[in-house]
């Protein structure tokens, strides 16, 4: 079985697994929308918190169209760790919780992009796979926000691609490339 | 509700300062297009004794850092104008597209850009005619007639290659001047080349009856070969190590030279 097989057939329980895999304990489950950050033009979110709020784990949906490609479908899982406790602002409904830090793997299913490159190329990994990139993130978020009897969570998020690293290293004199690898993102999220 | 306002602050300055960007898989890049349909070559009065030099550069990749002192090099040696013989990423993305953009737009001379297999991958083929234009182009100068042709067979199914493209723009070539090709894979290439795309090939540039210079990259090394008894073939080395290779015409003769940094050694005639 080829491994575009492979990761075809078991991708949905190997991103689940992966979003489970850093939650001991789950304390809130949580979902919501976001856009941006290379995860989709518009995101659908599922999120665990683990109970100790340090660690907390999503889910996504993207979708974008683009005008030269057409639809482009994400699957996504985001772990992310707090640096901080959320701080309860004094007298105030929310609480600021400043940095978390965590990471991001997304594949998509469109047919541009491969795991393997099989039919008319000699071999099976002729060409690295591009259907899986997977990032760094950092997120800043305004937590339990009340709004109408229901609490909510405003994230701002950015996310840096893996071939920033890759190219850092290859290219140390060429600091400014980080630039390009680099995007930010939103999202809105409540309580199940 | 000050710190509200700080954060929404905060979010407007960053959203200012950095790209948003909806998925890591799209097209939606802001480079102005179609960067080809502005090469122009200077006009050279050969017979007055101008010499025209140009560089030609390949298989950058993602080494950027050899990318970028390769174009100084080549601004160094005084070249008029330079040709990138594919693969500017390893896998068509925009953002492989957008750094390699980024160094060329600051070059101080025309370049002109022909696609590598690894451009025409996932979104590779779209975004090269958004930025540089149609893959095949020809164009008349005043040291001979250039022709710019993609010959990525795999990347481009089903039509795989436009040799009739290559064959009307051999055959309304002037065979008194030079005939210069630039393409990124080895037309003797075993791989995604048939038999019968090697003979159509060979046959059509063997039947011109003037000079034939075709230059290429794709195998990573300088090497050169011939096709019957009027073309030769310049593997032009990727840019690793600052490689490059470098091009004199004048009234009488078309020099190649193999180039590292500034170091020139003639290898044609």
């Amino acid at each position: 079985m080829s491994a575009k097989k492979l990761f075809e057939g078991f991708s949905m329980k190997f991103l689940l697994a992966l979003l489970l895999l850093p939650l001991p304990a789950v304390a809130d489950y949580q979902w919501g929308f976001a856009t941006g950050s290379y995860l989709g033009q518009a995101q659908i979110i599922g999120t665990f918190v683990s109970e100790n709020e340090k660690h907390e784990s999503s889910f996504s949906f993207g979708y974008t169209y683009d005008s030269l490609i057409g639809e482009i479908k994400q699957y996504s899982v985001t772990y992310l760790w707090s640096a901080f406790e959320a701080r309860q602002q004094e007298d105030k409904n929310y609480a600021w919780n400043p940095i978390l830090l965590g990471g991001f793997i997304t594949y998509t299913d469109n047919t541009l992009f491969y795991v393997d490159t099989e039919g008319p190329y000699p071999q099976d990994r002729y060409y690295d796979v591009t259907s899986i990139r997977w990032g760094l993130r950092v997120s800043s978020q305004i937590q339990n926000v009340k709004i109408a009897d229901r609490f909510y969570h405003f994230s701002i998020d950015g996310s840096l691609l893996e071939r920033a690293l890759i190219n850092y290293f290859n290219n140390p004199e060429e600091f400014d490339l980080f630039k390009y690898y680099f995007s930010l993102g939103f999202s809105a999220k409540t309580h199940f | 509700m000050k710190f509200r306002i700080l954060f929404l602050f905060s979010a407007l300055v960053l959203t200012s300062c950095l790209e948003f960007k909806n998925s890591v898989f799209d097209t939606n890049t802001s480079i102005q297009g179609q960067w080809n349909s502005k090469f122009s070559v200077p006009s050279y009065n050969l017979a007055g004794g101008d010499i025209a030099r140009f560089g030609i550069f390949s298989d950058s990749h993602q080494n950027y850092s050899d990318l970028s002192k390769t174009l100084r090099h080549m601004d160094q040696m005084q070249v008029d104008f330079a040709v990138f013989t594919g693969d500017a990423t390893d896998f068509g993305s925009r953002d492989e597209f957008e750094i390699f953009h980024a160094f060329l737009k600051d070059a101080p001379y025309p370049t002109y850009i022909v696609p590598g297999n690894h451009d025409l991958t996932t979104t590779g083929r779209a975004l090269f005619k958004k930025i540089y234009g149609p893959e095949n182009r020809e164009i008349n100068t005043s040291i001979g007639k250039m022709i710019f042709f993609s010959n990525n067979p795999l990347e481009v199914l089903p039509e795989r290659l436009n040799y009739d493209f290559l064959s009307n723009a051999v055959t309304s070539a002037n065979p008194a001047e030079p005939l210069f090709i630039f393409q990124h894979q080895d037309p003797q290439n075993q791989l995604g080349f048939t038999t019968a795309d090697r003979m159509l090939y060979d046959s059509t540039l063997t039947s011109f009856a003037g000079s034939v210079y075709v230059f290429h990259g794709h195998l990573h090394s300088f090497n050169k070969t011939q096709i019957g008894a009027n073309t030769e073939v310049f593997q032009v080395s990727r840019v690793e190590k600052e490689r490059w290779t470098m091009v004199e015409v004048d009234s009488s003769e078309v020099r190649v030279f193999q180039c590292q940094r500034k170091n020139c050694l003639k290898v044609f005639p």
